[in-house]
């Protein structure tokens, strides 16, 4: 069962995640059909964020968007943040 | 009757059962040193296999095009209104037999933090009930804290 999140924002390699992913899903043995499946809808799916979240960035807005996707043997999630999301040290430390 | 005898008797239009199947897209396993019923119950699970790819492929497919359509509308609507100086805050839910998804997208504080409401989301907001469930269950505790005294 595979089961992995990508995080992505405007500033993310699409090639390198969805190639990740395909990494992960072979490691997790699907089947080739279904890793050719997951990481075709995943690319068009980061492209169109992305695009999507840089020109909103430009504009001085901003975009966030949790996707859920389940099947047999596959449990991903994509989070799109146009943010940065701090961490609690970097938060106490003000950087 | 006649239909019970035609159901046993082999149909002649049929194709003969493979005796390879693919396993990738170069390689295939040979199947011929098996009985002809094991081979056709093998070549069944294995297209019933291929079919569940190939709808799961169309539903995806599907998602995926609502999904970049609704992106360019929510986010061309999006740019429009902040061009104008005005505050927006967009939010969308879509769901489908493949999963989830929740957009956020706007020049406001809510927007930029990226979080729905649970009434933006769907999902029944229960915090009303529980307070009252509370209070009904402190309510409860004093009397019976009360009738003892």
């Amino acid at each position: 069962m595979l089961r992995y999140t990508i995080k992505a924002s405007p500033d993310s390699d699409v090639t390198a995640l969805v190639d990740h992913l395909a990494v992960r899903a072979t490691a997790a043995n699907l089947d080739s059909q279904t890793v050719e499946l997951l990481t075709r809808n995943t690319r068009t799916v980061l492209t169109a964020l992305v695009e999507q979240g840089r020109a909103l960035a430009a504009n001085g807005s901003a975009m966030n968007v949790t996707r859920d996707l389940s099947g047999p043997g596959f449990k991903i999630a994509v989070v799109f943040g146009s943010q940065r999301k701090r961490g609690f040290l970097a938060r106490l430390l003000g950087n | 009757m006649s239909a019970e005898e035609n159901s046993t008797t082999p149909n002649p239009a049929l194709a003969p059962v493979p005796t390879t199947v693919p396993i990738g897209p170069t390689a295939a396993i040979d199947l011929s040193w098996l009985p002809e019923n094991e081979r056709k119950a093998l070549m069944a699970d294995y297209a019933k296999g291929v079919l569940d790819i190939a709808k799961k492929a169309q539903d995806m497919h599907v998602d995926v095009g609502a999904l970049r359509s609704t992106l360019g509308t929510l986010g061309d609507t999006t740019k429009d209104i902040a061009a104008s100086g005005a505050a927006v805050t967009v939010t969308h839910t879509q769901q489908s037999s493949i999963g989830r998804t929740e957009i956020i997208m706007g020049n406001t504080q809510q927007a930029h933090k990226g979080r729905l409401t649970k009434s933006q989301t769907g999902e029944k907001d229960y915090t009303f009930y529980y307070v009252v469930a509370g209070l009904i269950a402190l309510v409860l505790v004093v009397m019976a804290i009360g009738g003892r005294g």
